[in-house]
């Protein structure tokens, strides 16, 4: 065949390439939102969840009970999630929030993690795990989002939540799908 | 005939991605998802207005270079080889039948560059073009005088398919496509080039023609697992009709394709991949192709009872996403089983490099 078929051929690749190349969205990187609307609805609900939720050291009899909150990593989930707890601060819900890293050395009563863990990390017995996503296993997690037609849902791991002596709201359960 | 060789169906269906459609409410900023109770975030679409409206492109795009080589005999799945195909001449004593032949093909070496374009029309209907440029040889041995080796080529634009995938269903656990295409008769099928059939140029046989001279109807059915394990089955077929103005049709092919994809990271995804291909022989002959009787084809690859089997073939690959939403994929497969209409060329091997920004 001849070289100029060739030629045609790559020069209506190269035409097709520069067309899509072009339909990229003229904004750069830089002017997006760093957190996806699923994280930051997942922030919400991860947030949201605690009023539904009562752990063995927490009394409605004393509100002012801390509640260690952990997180895996420094992340725009996290930046996220600290300026809705600052919001909450803000109208004065109880429990009071601590927010800290699971490296930290202090104990964790609710942790969110977006990606398993390692065994040496393990430090999740005790707290109500809450998973980012079913595409990631982790032992002993409570809650798991999932997506069910574009839309943001949960299960709930009853069990897990027995063993770790906190009891959920039937609100929550009536919600939630669960395992 | 290129095209029953490179299955058309793996490159032309290439579901790919999820797209979004409902765009939700505009909720960005903390204290708006602060304000939010759980039955108004039961209530979102994960889908981002923003990254909706402009990140996703309803465009997809990929370039891929696939390529097969064949070489060896298989008789059924029983192994022939070369100089039992070979037909030795009159005078060697060695009887003539329908197994033997005076021109043999050794390697026929299959190049493809596939460019396909797709557009989501919305969150369920997807349509594609795909358009193939291939590249191809052969090389004989036989036993007509000054002929004893030679080569030769083709190349060329294929036949173009144009589908429209459907979305039958999508659900937190996984989702199901139906792809119904057409082929369109952009390929030669008269190739040309110099055989130890007459000096000069003559008609090529059906391996290296470019199209397959039909109009021909691709359908697929696939299932995506989007669980822990990340599985792609699919089931499809290329029903060919008509045919074509050289009096023969290819055969149908049907596959079973089943791919497993490992999510080390977001960035790099190594997959397997197990594929069981079934196609039928060739309908009808090119005359032009013949030669006298008894024995009319001068080669295994000029007679239509020749084409067709069954094959089971793995591969494995990898994804990279290279940037944004742009990624690249490199594969390698190799039949583990073929059962061939032969005597018949074995695939030896198959590899493919795509670069694709999908929906």
């Amino acid at each position: 065949m001849s070289w100029i078929c060739r030629i045609r051929f790559a020069a209506v690749a190269v035409l097709f390439f520069v067309l899509f190349v072009s339909l990229r969205p003229a904004h750069a990187a830089s002017d997006q939102d760093p957190l996806s609307k699923e994280n930051k609805l997942k922030a919400a609900y991860f947030l949201n969840f605690i009023e539904f939720i009562n752990w063995p050291n927490d009394s409605q009899n004393s509100p002012a009970t801390l509640l260690y909150i952990c997180l895996q990593d420094e992340t725009p989930f996290e930046e996220f999630f600290r300026a809705l707890v600052e919001n909450r601060r803000a109208k004065g819900s109880k429990p009071e929030l601590k927010i800290q890293r699971l490296s930290e050395p202090n104990h964790c009563d609710y942790t969110y993690l977006h990606q398993p863990l390692a065994e040496e990390d393990l430090k999740i017995n005790g707290n109500i795990v809450v998973l980012a996503s079913d595409q990631i296993s982790q032992q002993g997690a409570a809650i798991t989002f999932f997506i069910a037609d574009r839309k943001l849902r949960f299960e709930i791991d009853l069990d897990t939540m027995q063993k770790n002596q906190v009891t959920v709201s039937s609100e929550l359960l009536k919600l939630a799908r669960i395992k | 005939m290129a095209t029953s060789r490179i299955a058309p169906l793996r490159w032309t269906f290439t579901v790919v991605g999820m797209m979004c459609s409902s765009y939700g409410l505009s909720q960005s900023t903390p204290s708006e998802f602060a304000e939010m109770s759980l039955a108004e975030l039961l209530e979102q679409s994960i889908d981002d207005p923003y990254s909706s409206r402009q990140d996703k492109s309803p465009w997809s795009f990929s370039f891929q270079r696939s390529s097969a080589e064949f070489e060896d005999f298989l008789d059924g799945d029983n192994r022939v080889s070369e100089d039992e195909v070979l037909w030795s001449g009159p005078n060697s004593g060695e009887p003539r039948t329908d197994k033997n032949f005076p021109v043999v093909p050794g390697k026929i070496t299959q190049t493809a560059y596939i460019l396909s374009v797709g557009y989501a029309f919305d969150d369920r209907w997807r349509g594609h073009i795909t358009v193939p440029y291939i590249e191809q040889n052969t090389d004989h041995i036989s036993i007509v005088p000054n002929y004893a080796t030679f080569e030769i080529d083709s190349s060329g634009v294929g036949d173009a398919v144009v589908s429209a995938s459907y979305k039958l269903s999508d659900t937190e656990r996984a989702n199901w496509w139906l792809t119904v295409g057409l082929s369109i008769t952009t390929g030669t099928i008269d190739e040309e080039g110099d055989t130890p059939r007459a000096p000069g140029d003559q008609q090529l046989p059906y391996t290296m023609q470019l199209g397959s001279g039909t109009y021909d109807f691709p359908i697929q059915i696939s299932y995506h697992n989007k669980g822990e394990h990340d599985v792609t089955i699919a089931l499809a077929a290329l029903i060919r009709s008509g045919t074509n103005d050289n009096d023969y049709r290819l055969g149908n092919s049907y596959s079973l394709t089943g791919r497993y994809n490992f999510h080390f990271s977001e960035i790099l995804q190594p997959y397997i991949g197990l594929d069981i291909d079934y196609s039928d022989s060739i309908h009808g002959a090119d005359e032009s192709l013949k030669t006298a009787p008894p024995f009319p084809y001068p080669a295994p690859i000029t007679d239509p009872d020749l084409f067709g089997g069954t094959k089971i073939g793995a591969r494995a690959g990898i994804s990279w996403q290279v940037y944004d939403n742009y990624r690249l994929a490199v594969e390698v497969g190799k039949p583990i089983y073929q059962n061939l209409n032969g005597p018949q060329t074995r695939e030896d091997w198959r590899s493919s490099v795509k670069i694709s920004r999908p929906f």
